[in-house]
């Protein structure tokens, strides 16, 4: 079979779904009349279609009908649920016995317990190919071992330390690269992005929680995690690149929306009003970017979030200009006629960018 | 074999984290000075983290002098802006993020003493001024914490040359505020003075067999009056070069 020997299981997916697509149009334009194959035809592409998918099947474990299709999404949700679920059980379970153990023993505890989860997953992945418990298990490690940096910052009475989101992030991060796992890999960004951030303000003598007071330590972090998104190794990777994406713009949308609204948090010599205004324009500038970037790319995650971003931004402008000068019901319609305006513009943007496909 | 690598690298930061977590540890009691300050209930209460947790913690109380903050020049080492003159509306100023320090918390000293004093001239007061306050009770006082804060600065081992007893002087990483205060006479003025907003750590981890002598001993005296309510434990703690305490001894009373 020629054309699958070096495919992901993402893209045997999309194959089986291309051909169960096109099994139903050729029915469609069969019963039309537009197309008449003869018995001998139907039957080679029967057989071609069935051989190959069968090999897909045996391969990648991929869904190979709509009911199969959502069964799989449910074992998704089943599998995210059942992680959390034995994370937290793992965490209860040791704060139950934590004081009739020695020090030793809890260090040990903890310490095996990540490596074991680890272990656990390795096995797993060796006789599933849709890694689901695998997920399940990787999950479970990466929780297991942020209970492992905890417990050790108790049992030493450490002061909080922003090098613990720099290990999180570097374990999520391997994990995510070792099974193609999304949700780790959003969460290495994330730790990544906190790490690099709470730096910052430790460098300041800034307390690590006061994040959120000076969102600007948050930028460069974030913009690094979303061109970090564009590397081959990403591209490679089903689904790496819009994750990534999402990781770093959407913190990054967040920080800019704050500082837009409220200037004292800005680190910038100038004054408060001229500082949020800097960042209103920003902010428009950064969703138009968005916007324009996602629709010409065809990333459809960018597109959306900078669609949000923006009418957000646009909604703050309009309750700081009008919402105190003007009757409640005319605020509103005014809002109500930029959302159709709105509508109308992303409707030719969608056309345009149809025509050039 | 890619696929190798990575896994190999997941188990090896786990096993590099702890190794040098430990490390970081045994390097912050092995460089600590031989010093300890031992306390006693009154300073170090038993917290629990959740209804099923079998941890024994302790979370140290101090406390402030009573409407005194640290001036300008104490919290301007810090990184605040603090102005030479009041200031109006200055948002940027007067709303500033709090940052980390370190502090002085004297244990049953002067500070301590002046503390005391006021509580019980301020009950005295309320009972003179108002025939229906009814005053606390005397054990009261005798509950609260004697560690007080009384300095703070950007460099610990500064204030440890200045408070040089450790038997008396406890030094650690604190959480400081500015805050704002209007001046007397010109309501619209304000200035900023400098607060004690947490210490870190807050809370210190008993370990076996400590944390099982600190319950039998905090077991004992459950059922006496108020009145003669005692502490019914000491610790003794030491403080090492990182400046994260451990607990050397527990004693029942």
């Amino acid at each position: 079979m020629t054309g699958v020997a070096d495919i992901t299981r993402e893209e045997a997916q999309a194959r089986v779904n291309r051909i169960n697509a096109f099994r139903a149009e050729l029915d469609e334009l069969e019963q039309r009349g537009a197309i008449s194959l003869t018995d001998e035809q139907r039957a080679q592409l029967h057989d071609y279609h069935r051989n190959l998918i069968a090999t897909l099947s045996e391969r990648f474990e991929v869904d190979r009908s709509r009911a199969e299709s959502q069964l799989s999404l449910g074992l998704r949700i089943v599998s995210l649920l059942g992680a959390a679920a034995c994370t937290a059980a793992v965490v209860l379970f040791f704060e139950r016995f934590w004081g009739v153990l020695s020090t030793p023993v809890q260090v040990a505890v903890v310490w095996i317990a990540p490596l074991a989860a680890l272990a656990g997953a390795a096995a797993t992945a060796r006789v599933e190919r849709t890694l689901y418990f695998t997920a399940l298990l990787s999950i479970l490690a990466f929780g297991c071992f942020v209970m492992n940096v905890y417990v050790l910052g108790t049992v030493l009475n450490a002061v909080p330390s922003p090098r613990a989101f720099f290990v999180w992030s570097a374990f999520a991060f391997a994990l995510a690269y070792t099974w193609d796992l999304r949700l780790l890999l959003a969460a290495g960004a994330i730790c990544a992005i906190t790490f690099f951030s709470t730096s910052i303000l430790s460098w300041y003598r800034l307390p690590l929680d006061v994040l959120f007071s000076r969102p600007e330590s948050v930028l460069l972090p974030a913009v690094l995690v979303a061109v970090f998104a564009q590397a081959e190794i990403n591209r490679k990777r089903y689904g790496f690149s819009q994750t990534l994406r999402l990781a770093g713009l959407a913190p990054l949308c967040v920080a800019v929306l704050i500082l837009s609204e409220s200037g004292t948090q800005s680190r910038i010599p100038l004054a408060t009003q001229t500082v949020e205004h800097l960042y209103q324009l920003a902010g428009f500038t950064l969703a138009a970017g968005m916007l324009i970037v996602g629709i010409r790319r065809r990333w459809t995650e960018t597109v959306n979030l900078g669609a949000a971003f923006f009418a957000v931004l646009l909604l703050l402008r309009f309750v700081a200009w009008w919402w105190d000068v003007m009757p409640k019901y005319v605020f509103f319609l005014i809002v109500g006629v930029t959302a159709i305006g709105l509508m109308v513009l992303l409707q030719r943007l969608r056309r345009s960018a149809g025509a050039a496909s | 074999m890619m696929r190798r690598w990575l896994l190999l690298a997941a188990a090896l930061i786990v096993c590099v984290t702890n190794v040098v977590a430990l490390g970081l540890g045994l390097l912050n009691r092995r460089t600590a000075a031989t010093d300890t300050i031992t306390l006693t209930e009154r300073e170090l209460k038993i917290t629990a983290s959740s209804s099923e947790s079998t941890a024994t913690i302790l979370r140290l109380v101090w406390t402030s002098p009573d409407s005194e903050g640290f001036p300008c020049d104490k919290i301007r080492p810090l990184g605040f802006t603090c102005p030479d003159r009041p200031v109006s509306g200055e948002r940027r100023v007067l709303e500033q993020p709090q940052r980390n320090g370190y502090v002085v918390l004297e244990y049953d000293g002067p500070a301590y003493q002046l503390v005391r004093k006021r509580a019980e001239a301020l009950a005295a007061q309320q009972a003179a001024e108002n025939p229906s306050f009814v005053p606390p009770a005397p054990s009261w006082l005798n509950e609260q914490t004697r560690l007080i804060a009384i300095d703070l600065g950007p460099d610990a081992d500064a204030l440890r040359r200045t408070y040089p007893d450790a038997s008396r002087y406890l030094i650690t990483t604190a959480r400081i505020g500015a805050i704002p205060e209007s001046v007397p006479d010109a309501p619209l003025l304000m200035t900023l003075s400098g607060t004690v907003i947490g210490v870190m750590p807050s809370t210190i981890n008993v370990p076996l067999p400590l944390s099982t002598r600190l319950r039998d001993a905090a077991a004992l005296h459950v059922g006496d009056p108020p009145q003669s309510w005692k502490p019914r434990y000491t610790v003794t703690l030491r403080y090492g070069r990182f400046l994260e305490p451990w607990i050397v001894d527990v004693q029942p009373k």
